[in-house]
């Protein structure tokens, strides 16, 4: 009986008159009893009957009001018990002359036709609400429908409805059609492979949102820079005195823009790989406007920042004894690697090295450099600039030489080259005037660049130097001429490497006794110009080989795999990287580790070191490698191995 | 036997999509709901689902992750759910403008179109959370017609309203 007294309770309390407003809390509690209480419809009904019939106009209206939001919420049971005559009948009476119509308030009548018209339409599965209705109409209680009580149909389409969402996740068809089939599907696996299909469509859209901004805002750098050198040029006349200062400005914007050619086309491919292709549009577009401002400067304002400050501003066309040397840097330095060491640049090399634990800390540098080989190989024009700083000598051209080759076959790869073209503008232009400079001071010293004959692959220094004579035979620009020349010389270079393979793959005729090799510290290693090899570079987690120029004894290589993690959301676990050499042996050290925490950018990365030693038989050592590691995703706690396998050639 | 037994005590079965925006709720209710215990989750990406029996229904609870770039995997689930549970942070006053968008773009979907509405008024132990009738206005639902709602107050981590948000989709279910 607990309950009825409480129900009577919340009842008076929803009620109550004295309340100037309505208690909604009181309400919601009588809604929880009508739900939870079987005989609660029927006990509330008849309570509410009672005080609807209250002479006091106040109480009468508020049970009303509680009634209708009662039916409009709980439904079920309380609407069946509503939809019978025991209950209607009550309300019949309220309005009804016979019964109680005649003293009842107009305003209690009013709401009580209005109420029952509104359920007649709403809840027109309960048939004796809309007989009633009828009957009452019938005997001329109600003239007109009271309409205005249902929501008005603009009012329904104010209810604004969105049209469904566009899905960024899922933008493959194929992988949506397979979704839903496994969603559909009653068994447990198929549910589970589709959280899984779920879970790595999110991440691979969450990585390419991520890539796509960083792109955008590389492409805004280089709109903005464009934009500047565009009014700059349309405010210059032909005509009239030009001062120094004008000239040097535009000269400067000049090169900053002259430096954005490779960052398009890099941006270009980066876009199009992530399949952003309204954004290779804008690309294009750009380079297309930025050739254009770079022809219209080399049309009108060339010429006169020659002859105005012949002291300051370099010639535009190079003296060709240093287009000759510049080939032959880049023929260096893309593709295989110089014979010739050069001692003083060994223990600069070596500070390079030297913190090979910590090696990101060296990425910014290598990255310098390397965009201005590639700037180098696209556009030779723009290399020869001032020297700035004379003092920066052979040390920038040997470091330019250990970059990491290209190559172009791997996407992965590809990637990773284009992440380390993304260097601060100033730089670049400097540091690629700087290398010019350390080519000649260094050939200067011992390094003669035209005998310099890469092993292996002899057809390959004359085929680049003519493709470099021929870009500098171009006065104007393409867009991405560079590119061409460069992929052609990539190609040469493939081609060449793959005669030179077979004629020196031979067994080993004397074998080395690997055991007996010492092992190498870390501190003790030298490093070689030879560019280091990518390995991998997949999930951000990259292994790249460099080769040293540490002999322990005759007839071995000693080999040094560097593994870092820029991974922000995954840590690498049990690292392990397997070198053997084709026709030899090989002996690997202990890695100085085989875990990598979460990438974090404030924080000094760290790096898995290991040294391998191989045996050389041959002029160039074919070696087999396998990676794997297991990959612990930090924010579901997933784990996932990854194991990766190749062959390259040193 | 079986099947007479549940015909005698009329066992019915009861497909519910939990949506809502990231942050409701609908993970710990969810296992409020199976395991009685309260949960700490993280947000859901792709969905978890569990069968709770409860008055001789046996529903099968579908939460699915609410996060916005998620949402449009949402009509994946449609077909066949007779019941949208709809989960609400009352005291999130800045997205009920959202959330209510979210609710009609599912709700006037061809497949959820005799589905029943309950929303939980979610995290009503909040100070200043959202009453069950400013939510109902402020969802839109007042406007609704031909459509069966009903916004329960709740409180996820202690349990507080579950049961009866079940109770009325027991009692509203046809079929």
């Amino acid at each position: 009986m607990a309950a009825a007294d409480n129900l009577d309770l919340v009842l008076a309390q929803a009620i109550n008159p004295l309340d100037p407003e309505m208690n909604f809390d009181a309400v919601q509690k009588l809604c929880q009893q009508i739900l939870l209480s079987r005989d609660a419809p029927q006990e509330i009904l008849k309570i509410i009957a009672h005080k609807i019939q209250s002479p006091q106009e106040r109480e009468a209206l508020r049970a009303l009001e509680v009634l209708e939001i009662c039916v409009s919420r709980c439904g079920g049971k309380l609407n069946n018990e509503v939809g019978k005559f025991r209950f209607l009948n009550e309300l019949i009476r309220v309005v009804s002359p016979k019964y109680l119509g005649q003293r009842a308030p107009e305003s209690v009548k009013r709401r009580v036709v209005e109420i029952l018209y509104k359920w007649s339409v709403v809840l027109s599965h309960e048939t004796k609400i809309v007989d009633a209705y009828q009957m009452l109409k019938r005997q001329g209680v109600v003239e007109d429908d009271p309409i205005h009580v249902l929501p008005r149909q603009e009012e329904l389409e104010n209810v604004e409805v969105l049209p469904p969402r566009e899905d960024e996740i899922f933008t493959d068809k194929r992988k949506e059609n397979e979704l839903k089939r496994l969603l559909g599907s009653k068994n447990p696996k198929d549910l589970q492979a589709a959280n899984r299909l779920i879970k790595t469509m999110v991440e691979e859209a969450d990585h390419k949102m991520d890539l796509k901004a960083r792109k955008r805002l590389d492409l805004e750098e280089a709109v903005n820079n464009c934009a500047v050198f565009s009014d700059l040029l349309k405010n210059f006349s032909n005509v009239g005195t030009k001062t120094f200062d004008e000239l040097e400005l535009l000269r400067q914007m000049f090169e900053n823009c002259d430096t954005l050619r490779p960052k398009l086309f890099t941006l270009a491919t980066e876009f199009s790989l992530i399949e952003d292709f309204p954004s290779v549009q804008d690309v294009l577009q750009q380079n297309d406007q930025l050739t254009a401002l770079i022809n219209d400067y080399k049309e009108r304002v060339a010429p006169l920042v020659k002859s105005g400050s012949s002291t300051r501003v370099p010639a535009e066309p190079q003296p060709p004894e240093t287009s000759s040397l510049l080939t032959g840097i880049n023929s260096l330095s893309s593709a295989t690697a110089p014979s010739k060491t050069i001692p003083s640049e060994l223990s600069d090399l070596k500070k390079d090295f030297d913190p090979l634990g910590v090696p990101e800390e060296k990425d910014d540098r290598s990255r310098v450099e390397d965009v201005s080989l590639l700037d180098s190989q696209i556009s030779p024009c723009s290399i020869a600039r001032p020297a700035i700083n004379t003092t920066m000598t052979s040390t920038t051209a040997a470091t330019s030489d250990a970059l990491i080759t290209i190559d172009t076959s791997s996407k992965s790869n590809l990637l990773n080259l284009m992440d380390l073209n993304i260097a601060p503008l100033d730089h670049s232009s400097t540091a690629s005037a700087s290398s010019v400079e350390a080519g000649v001071s260094s050939s200067q010293q011992t390094l003669e660049p035209e005998p310099v004959s890469p092993k292996g692959c002899p057809t390959k220094v004359p085929k680049t130097t003519t493709l470099g004579q021929q870009q500098l035979a171009s006065k104007t620009y393409a867009p991405f001429e560079g590119l061409d020349a460069m992929m052609t010389e990539k190609i040469l270079s493939e081609k060449s490497a793959a005669r030179t393979v077979p004629a020196t793959a031979a067994k080993c005729t004397n074998r080395v006794d690997l055991a007996a090799v010492p092992d190498i510290p870390l501190a003790d290693v030298l490093p070689s110009a030879q560019p280091p090899l990518v390995l991998s570079c997949q999930d951000d987690v990259t292994a790249i080989l460099s080769v040293t120029d540490n002999r322990p004894v005759e007839g071995v290589v000693v080999v040094l795999v560097t593994a870092t993690n820029r991974n922000s959301k995954a840590a690498v676990k049990n690292f392990v990287c397997n070198i053997s050499v084709r026709d030899g042996r090989s002996r690997s050290q202990h890695p100085s580790g085989d875990q990598l925490p979460i990438f974090n950018a404030y924080l000094p990365s760290t790096a898995i070191t290991q040294i391998i030693i191989l045996e050389k038989c041959t002029e160039r050592v074919q070696l087999s490698f396998s990676i794997s590691y297991t990959l612990f995703s930090a924010c579901d706690q997933q784990q996932r191995t990854v194991s990766i396998s190749g062959e390259k050639t040193i | 036997m079986g099947k007479i037994f549940s015909r005698l005590f009329g066992n019915k079965e009861m497909r519910i999509l939990m949506l809502g925006l990231d942050n409701a709720g609908k993970t710990t209710i969810l296992f409020k709901l199976k395991m009685g215990e309260y949960v700490t989750t993280i947000p859901t990406v792709g969905f978890n689902v569990e069968t709770v029996t409860y008055k001789n229904v046996k529903f099968s609870v579908w939460d699915v992750g609410g996060q916005d770039k998620l949402r449009p995997l949402w009509r994946h689930y449609y077909t066949g759910t007779q019941a949208l549970i709809f989960v609400v942070d009352s005291s999130d006053r800045d997205r009920i403008d959202e959330a209510r968008q979210e609710l009609h773009r599912i709700i006037s979907d061809r497949e959820m179109k005799d589905a029943l509405i309950l929303v939980f008024a979610n995290k009503q132990d909040h100070k200043d959370a959202m009453r069950p009738q400013e939510i109902q206005e402020k969802l839109g639902l007042t406007r609704l017609r031909d459509r069966h709602w009903y916004v329960q107050p709740a409180c996820a981590t202690s349990g507080d309203g579950l049961q009866e948000g079940l109770t009325w989709l027991t009692v509203n279910h046809k079929g």
